[in-house]
């Protein structure tokens, strides 16, 4: 009878899962994977002998044997592609077609749902199925909680320290700069992935900072201000002479009374969290100018100067806000942004619209600050490859072929000369019109990823650059004037217990900090500094500036 | 026809203003999303407040943009695979279960008290993803349907509802001879049917909406139900980075918002009238008249 | 000492006489009570979570013990009290408001004698059901923004310029999209239920002489009264439950004082923080709660009612 079978069949799954359940509670045996897979190294490397061996009479393009493989080997890649790139799946794009063929490998690409990443790359631990090659990222939280160190000790990332004979390319790159042999390995010194890197011996310059609009100030007669007083008078002038509803945009994804990368409080001498101050590390909450800082901000929220709704924009910038003159100056803006250009394509109802980049605000004219967006060698990306792969040697070829000089030209410019990119008369190369202005109504976020790569492994900026107006270089170039050095390195880390205390303590100093300094900005909070500062030394403050500052200390001595 | 008092002329006047209002502050927003589905995207991100009607010329470039994406039809076929199949398995075992409860059994405190304990305690997210990994039921139409197919909000006020019928009709089935089989077939069913209307459209409201656990759960692109497609066409045009540029795709982010919003709605609404008339003539049926 | 014969039955005799009767009924609920095994009792492993250092690294096995330390954690947090405070605060508010709403609003139908406007009513108002909730926030942001429509009411009437990022204001804002919402699908399941009221009582009554007023007290509550109870212990057994998506989706630090609450704090700790067993802790600590308040209401609801959930 159908009843009774439903009956049997809900039993035995039952059961089957009571099994199946235990089983993995079990967890896994991570002495015993690792072990296997470094002893299937010498096999591997036979094997990929002899495929060199059978291309050899193809000519060798950049001294590996190529294709990587001629078995029928998918490699799975989990890569966040983000939705914005408009392509179902990677494997649509040129640069990856381009690689597939060189490399006869076939990845196929896992891919998170956007706005749930973080929980599915969680998840991949969770899970018995770990995909060849994780992309990570570590400026989004997305890295294996305890840190990269425990990863290969815990059996989950492969040790790439064994493989450096095989990853010429990426190798020749990361040594070629100090900075970067520093900021690729741990503190034990285990190189855990591969980073996607930019050109260039300083890397990608800052290209965020603090922009205003040059038409506004041509109307009010002004320059574009230095000081805070200089600000002050200018978002005034703003407000009363031109009637600019917000004439401070202010605002980050925290909400929390700041800006991205402490552009307005650096020239108090404080910052929104940590930062080094020479080689002491510092909580800006802490120092005396956060005091400073929000009696400037209180006066100028309560003068109507800043942005009325600060405290809940959550860092977007709208663009009906920024389009219909609503805006008079942003305090953290993408040089990409600026000009006269940009917006007005965008709809802008005024023509004269012109957006240009301003210092970093200081207390008085020639002061030095620390602190804005940084200069960065490495990008956002860093790929790690499973230490429960099949195919170890395989993965790690395969991602440092990326890193030669054929393969990063495609993923930077494509492979269609004229179309997706074109050599100028210096021999420099610039996206074509099939990225800048794509037939097909594409974004040039969209053309990137379809072309080229959006991040490529190794990152060109100035394919970026190359498309920038004056205006922008410009803005870049203001912004780049001062100085980066409070910046703490994102390779800082800590160990696992000291994470787990850090965090512990962190987090709810933040959330109070956040509030205060909002509340304080909006005159809603009445309590004074001194006991603010009393409160955050109750919390523990003390202790997790002594953790950060170990950790500063240990990769000082890298 | 009976006479009515003045008392109740006056509810009846200040009843009717309450609906309405009630009414129009329902429909108002969803009016606003409407017009600002088919307005010029410049004017509209140029408007603050309310809209009551299409801002400049009627266009339906945003629906364009919308069905510019290949995963949208797909992703409708699934919605609409995992809206039947999801709400008849919910269904199925809703009405069994209620029809359990709701009969005096030695054990059926035990069982309510079983199934009432999981609205309070979960094992949470991670432990939840390893059962359904244990099941092999990873990146499968199964992983969408089956972990959250059932609710226990609904087994309960299907319960009710059965309890609520009354005991002389089942009594006078099992007399003639019907197994408790027959008797939800033939007895409870038949008069239960707006309760059945219900309990559909709670169901199929919630797998309409449903998206973390599939997002979780599912990553082949082939098996994604519309919200996540949608979703996805929200985030695509809100990301104001680097990568920005100057091109109408970014300057319609505004509008394609809106035409997503009304592509969420209207099944829903498509469909609600074929329910709705269920509703109306289980209402009409009753429970004793069957 | 003449006990009947039935109670001094054993056990196993009852039970076995039981299942004899209701074998049928016991296999219809098989497949439910097994679905709740598999998706809601085996994942529960997880809850030994709360009570270790969890690392993914080292399973659910394999983590580090220890004990009681996460709940201590956070009832010495310096948001504990706050916290609770918030949720209770928020949820009784949305309780009072929205629960009544509903079953007035399905009393007012009733009341309707034009079927066309009655059936208009009810369809419009399930729409802003269909709405997602990432949608309705935003609508809900932009009116209440400084410059939106209700920010510009209120300040017209004396209140601050901008609602959305006013501690005072916050919870109303919470409850007032609630009900919005929820107003026309919470009211279905009363509708229903005045649906299945037999109609015949009401002439009796009418014939009686009792007016409408009358009618209402005495025959459409007393009619709805077990699905209302139902609807309130379920309720009530959610009282500590929060809707932290709703509250994430609107809330900002300028309003933490009146709008976090137990259920974004888990949220910000476990999913953003990566401390599931801290975050598993509170939500443990959370459904002891919410299971003591069902559990409380259920048996006053059963003493006084003759409804029960179990």
């Amino acid at each position: 009878m159908n009843k009774t079978l439903k009956r049997c069949l809900a039993l035995l799954l039952a059961a089957a899962m009571l099994v199946t359940c235990l089983a993995a509670c079990g967890g896994k045996d991570n002495s015993s994977t690792s072990s296997e897979s470094s002893s299937s190294q010498p096999e591997e490397s036979k094997d990929d002998s002899s495929s060199q061996e059978e291309s050899s009479s193809e000519p060798a393009e950049t001294g590996t044997g190529l294709p990587l493989t001629t078995d029928d080997v998918t490699i799975r890649v989990w890569y966040n592609v983000g939705s914005s790139a408009g392509l179902s799946d990677y494997n649509e794009s040129d640069f990856y077609q381009w690689l597939e063929e060189k490399t006869g490998v076939h990845a196929e690409w896992i891919m998170p749902v956007e706005g749930t990443e973080n929980e599915s790359f969680n998840l991949l631990f969770a899970s018995d199925n770990m995909p060849d090659i994780v992309q990570n990222q570590m400026l989004y939280g997305r890295q294996y909680p305890s840190g990269p160190d425990v990863a290969i000790s815990d059996g989950i990332w492969l040790k790439l320290n064994d493989y450096e004979n095989i990853m010429p390319n990426y190798m020749a790159l990361v040594n070629a700069n100090p900075l970067l042999q520093k900021n690729t390995i741990t503190d034990e010194g285990n190189r855990w992935c591969f980073f996607y890197l930019y050109k260039g011996e300083n890397g990608r310059k800052g290209n965020m900072g603090p922009a205003i609009r040059k038409d506004f100030l041509d109307k009010v007669n002004m320059e574009v201000p230095v000081t805070f007083d200089d600000w002050h008078d200018v978002l005034k002038a703003f407000k009363e002479q031109l009637n600019v509803e917000i004439p401070l945009f202010y605002s980050t994804a925290e909400n929390d009374g700041t800006s991205g990368y402490s552009e307005f409080m650096t020239g108090f001498g404080t910052a929104r969290e940590f930062f080094v101050d020479g080689s002491t590390v510092k909580y800006g909450p802490m120092e005396d100018g956060y005091k400073d800082y929000l009696d400037t901000f209180k006066q100028w929220y309560s003068e109507g100067l800043i942005d009325q709704s600060f405290s809940t924009r959550g860092g977007t910038l709208d663009d009906d806000l920024i389009l219909n003159d609503k805006v008079g100056a942003n305090a953290s803006t993408y040089a990409s942004w600026c000009g006269d250009q940009y917006y007005p394509s965008r709809g802008s109802a005024n023509e004269d619209f012109n957006l240009v980049g301003a210092p970093i605000p200081v207390k008085k004219a020639g002061d030095e600050t620390h602190l804005r967006n940084p200069d960065i060698l490495t990008n956002a990306v860093e790929m790690a490859i499973s230490a429960e792969t099949k195919y170890p040697e395989l993965c790690v070829k395969w991602m440092d072929y990326q890193y030669g000089e054929d393969a990063s030209l495609v993923a930077n410019f494509g492979n269609r000369e004229g179309e997706s990119y074109t050599i100028e008369s210096d021999g420099t190369y610039k996206w074509g019109e099939l990225i800048t202005n794509n037939p097909d109504g594409l974004s040039v976020a969209q053309a990137r990823t379809k072309y080229t790569t959006l991040n490529a492994p190794y990152e060109d900026y100035n394919r970026v650059m190359g498309s920038w107006t004056e205006d922008q270089l410009a803005a870049q170039k203001t912004w780049t004037a001062s100085k980066d050095d409070g910046v703490i390195p994102t390779a800082v880390t800590m160990s696992e217990a000291e994470q787990d205390e850090y965090s512990s303590i962190m987090s709810d100093i933040t959330t109070y900090v956040a509030e205060y300094t909002v509340n304080t900005i909006m005159g809603q909070d009445t309590q004074d500094f001194d006991a603010f500062r009393e409160q955050l030394k109750s919390m523990g403050i003390e202790r997790a500036t002594e953790l950060k500052q170990a950790g500063v200390d240990r990769y000082n001595q890298r | 026809m009976v006479k009515r008092t003045q008392g109740e002329k006056i509810f009846a006047v200040f009843n009717t203003l309450i609906l309405l209002a009630i009414g129009l502050a329902c429909v108002i927003p969803i009016w606003h999303c409407i017009c600002c589905s088919i307005s010029d995207p410049l004017e509209l991100s140029a408007h603050r407040g309310l809209v009551f009607h299409p801002l400049g010329a009627p266009t339906l470039k945003g629906y364009e943009q919308c069905f510019r994406n290949k995963d949208l039809i797909r992703g409708y076929g699934n919605t609409i695979i995992y809206l039947i199949t999801g709400t008849a398995f919910g269904l199925t075992l809703t009405v069994l279960a209620g029809y359990g409860l709701s009969r005096k059994l030695m054990w059926s405190r035990p069982i309510a008290l079983f199934i009432t304990f999981t609205m309070m305690f979960n094992g949470g997210i991670i432990p939840t993803y390893m059962v359904v990994r244990n099941l092999g039921m990873l990146d499968t139409r199964l992983a969408i349907i089956l972990p959250t197919a059932v609710s226990v909000f609904n087994i309960m006020v299907t319960r009710t509802s059965f309890a609520a019928i009354p005991e002389g009709m089942l009594e006078a089935a099992r007399i003639d001879g019907a197994g408790h089989f027959r008797i939800l077939w033939s007895v409870v069913l038949p008069v239960s049917k707006s309760i059945l209307a219900v309990v559909t459209l709670f169901y199929a409201i919630q797998i309409w909406n449903s998206w973390f656990h599939t997002a979780i759960y599912v990553t082949d692109r082939s098996l994604y139900p519309l919200q996540i497609i949608l979703r996805e066409i929200v985030l695509q045009n809100s990301a104001s980075s680097e990568t920005g540029d100057p091109n109408e795709v970014n300057v319609i982010q505004v509008l394609i918002k809106y035409c997503v919003i009304m592509m969420s709605i209207i099944p829903m609404m498509v469909l609600y009238p074929f329910i709705q008339k269920y509703f109306v003539s289980g209402v009409m049926i009753g429970s004793i008249k069957g | 000492m003449a006990i009947p014969k039935a109670d001094r039955m054993s056990l196993g005799v009852r039970a076995r006489r039981d299942f004899r009767q209701n074998w049928a009924v016991y296999l219809m609920l098989l497949p439910v009570v097994a679905w709740f095994f598999i998706f809601c009792y085996m994942p529960m492993g997880g809850i030994i979570m709360a009570f270790e250092n969890y690392k993914f690294g080292k399973g659910l096995l394999g983590s580090q013990w220890v004990g009681f330390k996460n709940f201590t954690d956070f009832f010495g947090s310096y948001y504990f009290t706050r916290l609770l405070g918030n949720t209770l605060a928020l949820s009784v508010y949305d309780l009072c408001v929205s629960f009544p709403a509903s079953i007035i609003f399905a009393l007012l139908l009733n009341e309707v004698h034009n079927r066309v406007f009655k059936r208009t009513i009810q369809t419009v108002s399930y729409l802003p059901y269909f709405i997602s909730m990432v949608v309705v926030c935003g609508l809900v942001k932009t009116f209440t923004e400084s410059g939106g429509a209700i920010s510009l009411i209120s300040q017209a009437l004396g209140g601050p310029p901008e609602l959305i990022s006013n501690a005072g204001a916050f919870r109303s804002i919470v409850v007032g999209s609630n009900l919005w919402q929820n107003l026309g699908y919470g009211s279905i399941i009363y509708i229903s239920a005045l649906g299945s009221i037999d109609t015949e009582l009401y002439e009796a009554a009418r014939i009686d002489g009792a007016g409408r007023w009358k009618q209402t007290l005495h025959i459409t509550l007393p009619g709805i009264v077990s699905t209302i109870m139902i609807m309130l212990i379920m309720r009530m057994g959610q009282l500590m439950t929060v809707n932290y998506q709703k509250i994430i989706l609107l809330y900002s630090p300028a309003v933490y004082t009146t709008g976090d609450v137990i259920s974004t704090f888990v949220y910000r700790k476990g999913l953003l923080e990566n401390n599931y067993s801290y975050a598993a802790a509170v939500d443990l600590f959370n459904s002891v709660i919410n299971t003591l308040i069902l559990v409380s209401a259920n048996t006053l609801s059963r003493k006084y009612t003759e409804t029960s959930l179990f």
